[in-house]
């Protein structure tokens, strides 16, 4: 079943058309990576997901229910984490959360435990009495995360939930990703690929106000897999030998050998070839596209 | 209904813990102490100052002090003290809608309307606590520094200008949502007083409009009567309740 779809959705802020006929499908349990560059128009189609911005044409629909603008019906099974989410620094994290799950619904002592749950999930623990003002930015994204769940939402959306984090900051916000997925599905915008490949298993390029690319991570791989295999050296020298003797090869850089048309048999060729020549090279790996090289490849079409 | 308390309960939270309501509650005891205290002590700086008048030639003959000299100050202070609750208070929406601290209440489901109306509710409360007290320790040391301290007509005098603050606080939190900034609330109040205030110059207007209600002095001085105040109390009632649900229509077109 998707829990989330979008059928032919379009936006227009004045003159600009930010969305053209965009259609999506998030499937339940998935990790949802929504791809795009700055101003593609991520934050406002999570916007209009969520009832805060209306949509000028097509349908959105939540667990199969209807998204109607100013109404917040369908949020009952969203939870949502902005790109930089905001608090009332005067609250404790543990007030802030009880007040987030009783506007939710959550009955009194559940939302406790939950909240204290949540926050251990996040690490603010030993923050938990302190006041939010203090509060460094990835304590708040964590809170974000926090309250985002506190009532056990079906579909969490993340607006670029590690753009703005140092590299430990980020890791702690995957880590929670990765835990949570169990219980909820996830839609997660962001331009940092890397963070793409080590959480999501499917992903959605938006581009030019509709989808460029979507699918499984691994199907699109396997879709536009390369064939060859890559050799690199510590030394020019080593590599202009490697080339002289061995067949099909490219010169990519000073150091780094292509072969484009290799096959597995030639890879295993190669890697005889040089131990018979005493060569160790600093790695030999198959060609696998990046994530980004596809992106770009898809953005340019 | 159990939304609505909670965002009430935060609103109120709000308030204390960003000293608001300490620093409102100072403000609105302290006007309450200076009412009848500069009464009482006018005749006393006069006779401090007496001597250097006579020498000037000014002699200063017996003031009589009374009750009604507190309750002159108390009209004339008013004014300031719709001036501090509306500043406090013009930032209430423009602050969250700046911040984007309601997109987090709002994706829980909470409807923008209760949102709305737990701040309507938390401002009123606070203007009531705020303008009862200055009330009654004005009438406190009224009474306490002259026995004979209830003149007539001071209830309906309190309730008009009492009313006059409600139908203020809804104007502004009516421009106040619609708007996202806390000036050009306060700006909008200002300016929408300002014609009631002109109107109410013209003779066939000035019984019905809400600047009638600060004139409260002239009830306990028998110049006006309670017939005079009963028009303009029921219309700012009215307006105060179409400004509240124009509060309510506000959040509720607001692109966050």
């Amino acid at each position: 079943m998707d829990i989330l779809e979008l059928t032919n959705v379009e936006k227009r802020f004045g003159e600009r058309t930010v969305l053209k006929d965009l259609t999506l499908r998030v499937p339940e349990g998935a990790i949802y990576g929504f791809i795009g560059e700055n101003g593609a128009g991520k934050t406002t189609t999570m916007k209009m997901i969520l009832g805060l911005l209306a949509a000028d044409g097509g349908e959105i629909r939540v667990c199969g229910e209807k998204v109607s603008y100013g109404q917040t019906r369908t949020n009952r099974f969203v939870g949502y984490l902005p790109d930089v989410p905001e608090f009332y620094g005067y609250l404790t994290p543990t007030e802030y959360l009880l007040l987030c799950g009783g506007l939710a619904g959550v009955p009194g002592n559940a939302s406790k435990a939950r909240a204290e749950e949540l926050l251990s999930l996040v690490g603010l623990r030993e923050s938990a009495s302190r006041r939010i003002g203090g509060f460094s930015r990835g304590m708040k994204q964590r809170l974000g995360i926090a309250q985002a769940l506190i009532h056990r939402p079906k579909l969490l959306i993340c607006d670029e939930p590690t753009s703005a984090l140092d590299p430990a900051g980020r890791k702690d916000i995957i880590d929670i990703l990765r835990a949570i997925r169990s219980e909820t599905t996830v839609l997660f915008s962001t331009h940092i690929l890397p963070d793409i490949e080590r959480v999501c298993d499917q992903v959605g390029l938006l581009h030019g106000g509709k989808l460029a690319l979507s699918g499984r991570l691994e199907e699109i791989r396997a879709l536009h897999a390369k064939s060859g295999f890559v050799v690199e050296f510590a030394e020019e020298g080593e590599a202009s030998a490697f080339l002289a003797v061995s067949k099909n090869g490219e010169r990519d850089a000073a150091t780094r050998l292509i072969y484009p048309t290799g096959t597995q048999a030639d890879m295993l060729s190669a890697m005889s070839l040089l131990g018979q020549m005493q060569l160790c090279p600093l790695k030999i790996e198959q060609r696998e596209p990046s994530l980004e090289s596809l992106f770009m490849e898809a953005a340019a079409e | 209904m159990k939304q609505l308390l909670l965002l009430l309960q935060k609103e109120l939270t709000e308030l204390l813990r960003t000293k608001k309501a300490l620093v409102l509650v100072i403000v609105f005891a302290i006007f309450g102490i200076m009412n009848p205290a500069l009464a009482k002590l006018t005749p006393w700086m006069l006779s401090l100052m007496g001597s250097t008048l006579s020498e000037q030639g000014i002699t200063i003959g017996a003031i009589s002090v009374n009750a009604l000299t507190a309750w002159t100050q108390y009209y004339k202070n008013l004014l300031m003290e719709y001036i501090v609750i509306l500043a406090v208070f013009s930032g209430i929406f423009a602050q969250e809608y700046q911040s984007g601290t309601l997109i987090n209440l709002l994706t829980k489901g909470v409807s923008r309307e209760k949102v709305a109306l737990s701040k309507l509710l938390a401002v009123l409360l606070c203007w009531s606590v705020c303008y009862w007290l200055t009330f009654s320790v004005t009438l406190a040391y009224s009474a306490y520094f002259w026995e004979n301290a209830l003149p007539a007509g001071i209830w309906l005098g309190a309730i008009s200008a009492y009313m006059l603050g409600i139908w203020l606080l809804t104007l502004e939190l009516a421009f106040a949502s619609a708007f996202s900034s806390g000036m050009a609330a306060l700006l909008g109040t200002g300016g929408v007083f300002v014609v009631c205030y002109a109107l109410s110059m013209l003779p066939a207007l000035t019984r019905f409009l809400p600047p009638r209600l600060s004139e409260g002095l002239s009830l306990l001085t028998g110049a006006l009567a309670s017939g005079d105040f009963l028009p303009a109390l029921f219309v700012a009632l009215a307006l105060s309740l179409g400004q509240g649900a124009l509060c309510l229509a506000g959040i509720r077109r607001k692109q966050l």
